[in-house]
């Protein structure tokens, strides 16, 4: 067939729809697998569509306990009042509008011998395959004195939604001259450059609307993704207003008061009027339950299907997984979950899974109307994941005029692109 | 999975847009391929499977839905290889794209402009 317009609108954001007939072929249409997800971020929600795309025939459910999903790209944009917290958030119509079976309760435990999952509500749900993609959860404690109730005053805004809002509500409150403090901890965690596109939008703000006050970072790092256009940048637009200070600085925060909003490196303690923790972090929570997780915390996968190694029949993607050098992206977590779903249905058609190429591409803001971006290109050959040499990379530093501001049009539209393709 | 049902694609235009974008260095060159000799040139299925599984990446990005991002159903297999192949070596392009494809060979950058601009049937 050709392409209406449409019948595109319908479909798009569904990876190579042109292709769909190649997939949707008898053999594999009729499978009649029960495909059960756990997770409806990124890659959760990605996975179910992608699922219900290559094996229509599939029983697909989706085990979400929130009945709104609001996403952490751009929602630095919101900490810095330039964008509302509705535009970070979707819904699932766009999954059940195509048979998907979307559960709003969250996943308790899982027996991989029965293959089945048990739900908060204590009903249980069985499967044949079972994709995991919990994103993270907080280390509560690993960074001393940061516990639940140090996050309502110290908030790691690292999971969007209230603490993205809290985190923005304290900002605003806070009178001009104060000092706000982020903390940032060692790798690995949820999108690298992220603090340091926070710091950047943190640092317009103050500049623009409360130019006696100032951000510190505090660094568990010497270096960080991007490191060297966020130098640039912050020497070029925040002089005055963004100090970041790194490991061999005693930049590395090793506890925290809440109650004396102090946080403390080897060398000082920092007093704060807003404080910013990004805590040490691991894979959600159900992961370690499900025995998927190893000591690290993490969920080692086999990088060509994303199986886990550890227990059969059941699959993890995003942030939960070990897949360095790939950072834990949303974009990452998108491709991880296509490429799950498409080896699952070839799997289940009889098909060998084949390694491939894989890639990512981050934007981050270096001013609101300026961002840069990081790309790395992987194979998935050999039973891990690595870059492909002489590929990937930075944008340009003292990039020609226009460069930043292209990039920034692109971060929006890959927002508007990959959130369409994940939620419909 | 039959992938056999696709039509073999020609690549006549793949020669006629290369000879566009190349003639600046490739004028007076009688040994190119004719379109008609290339015409019969066909993506084997093993390609097509390669593309499909390639063009995952893609699709995070490239399908329509944001103004500043090329879509790429909006363009032919040709144009989309030639534009591809120009990004893997271009040396001192800076752009996501240029540095995207230096990852990505030649083959595989054919698999994935052949599979993405394949006429669907559904
Ligand atoms: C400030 C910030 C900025 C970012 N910017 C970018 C960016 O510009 N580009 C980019 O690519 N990435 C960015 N990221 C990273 C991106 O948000 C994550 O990589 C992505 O969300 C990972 O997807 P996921 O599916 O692994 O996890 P999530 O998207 O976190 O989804 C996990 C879901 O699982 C659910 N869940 C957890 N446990 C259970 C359970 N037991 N039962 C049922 N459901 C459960 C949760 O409710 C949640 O909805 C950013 C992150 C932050 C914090």
């Amino acid at each position: 067939m050709t392409w209406s317009p449409k019948r595109r609108d319908v479909l798009a954001g569904l990876a190579g729809t042109a292709a769909l007939p190649l997939l949707a072929s008898p053999a594999i249409a009729k499978a009649q697998p029960k495909v059960v997800i756990v997770g409806g971020g990124f890659g959760g929600a990605a996975t179910a569509r992608f699922v219900k795309t290559y094996l229509p025939g599939a029983s697909v459910t989706l085990i979400e306990p929130q009945a709104c999903y609001t996403a952490c790209p751009f929602s630095n944009l919101v900490i810095a009042g330039l964008r509302s917290l509705e535009a970070q958030q979707f819904g699932y119509e766009g999954l059940k509008a195509i048979g998907i079976n979307v559960i709003g309760d969250r996943a308790d435990d899982v027996d991989p011998a029965a293959r089945t999952v048990t739900l908060g509500s204590g009903d249980t749900v069985s499967y044949d395959k079972l994709i995991l993609s919990p994103g993270i959860d907080i280390r509560w404690g690993a960074l001393e004195g940061y516990d639940e109730s140090a996050a309502s005053v110290m908030p790691h805004a690292w999971k969007a939604g209230p603490q993205t809002s809290l985190l923005r509500q304290q900002l605003e409150a806070m009178s001009d001259g104060g000092t706000v403090i982020m903390s940032v901890p060692t790798a690995p965690y949820r999108c690298p450059p992220g603090p340091y596109e926070r710091a950047s939008l943190i640092a317009h703000y103050l500049k623009t609307q409360k130019p006696a006050s100032r951000l510190i970072i505090l660094d568990a790092k010497d270096e960080f993704s991007k490191g060297p256009l966020f130098l640039e940048a912050w020497a070029e637009h925040y002089p005055d207003h963004l100090e970041w200070i790194g490991a061999s600085d005693f930049g590395r925060v090793i506890s925290v008061d809440p109650g004396a909003m102090a946080l403390s490196t080897d060398f000082d303690t920092y007093e704060a009027d807003v404080a910013n923790v990004i805590p040490p972090q691991k894979a959600g929570e159900i992961a370690a339950r499900v025995g998927v997780a190893d000591q690290t915390g993490w969920c080692p996968i086999d990088p060509v299907d994303f199986s886990s190694t550890l227990q059969p029949n059941i699959y993890v993607i995003g942030d939960a997984t070990i897949a360095a050098p790939m950072p834990k992206s949303a974009f990452s977590a998108n491709l991880q979950a296509k490429l799950c779903a498409l080896q699952i249905a070839r799997e289940l058609n009889g098909e060998t899974p084949a390694p491939t190429i894989l890639a990512n591409t981050c934007y981050s803001y270096v001013t609101p109307d300026g961002a840069v971006s990081i790309t790395g290109v992987y194979s998935n050959e050999g039973g891990q994941l690595s870059s492909i040499e002489g590929s990937g990379g930075l944008s340009p530093a003292n990039p020609a005029p226009g460069v930043r501001a292209a990039e920034a049009a692109e971060a929006e539209a890959w927002f508007q692109q990959i959130t369409q393709q994940t939620f419909g | 999975m039959s992938p056999k049902a696709l039509k073999s694609i020609s690549i006549a235009a793949i020669s006629a847009a290369m000879a566009f974008t190349l003639s600046g260095c490739s004028a007076g060159d009688t040994t190119a391929e004719t379109p008609a000799q290339a015409a019969e040139t066909s993506v084997a299925d093993g390609d097509m499977l390669r593309g499909q599984t390639l063009a995952l990446t893609c699709s995070g990005c490239h399908a329509g839905a944001g103004d500043a991002i090329p879509d790429y159903y909006a363009l032919d297999r040709a144009t989309l290889e030639v534009r591809l192949l120009t990004y893997k070596t271009e040396e001192d392009g800076t752009t996501v794209m240029h540095r995207l494809m230096r990852g990505y060979g030649e083959a595989d950058i054919a698999a994935v402009a052949a599979y993405l601009t394949a006429p669907g049937e559904g």
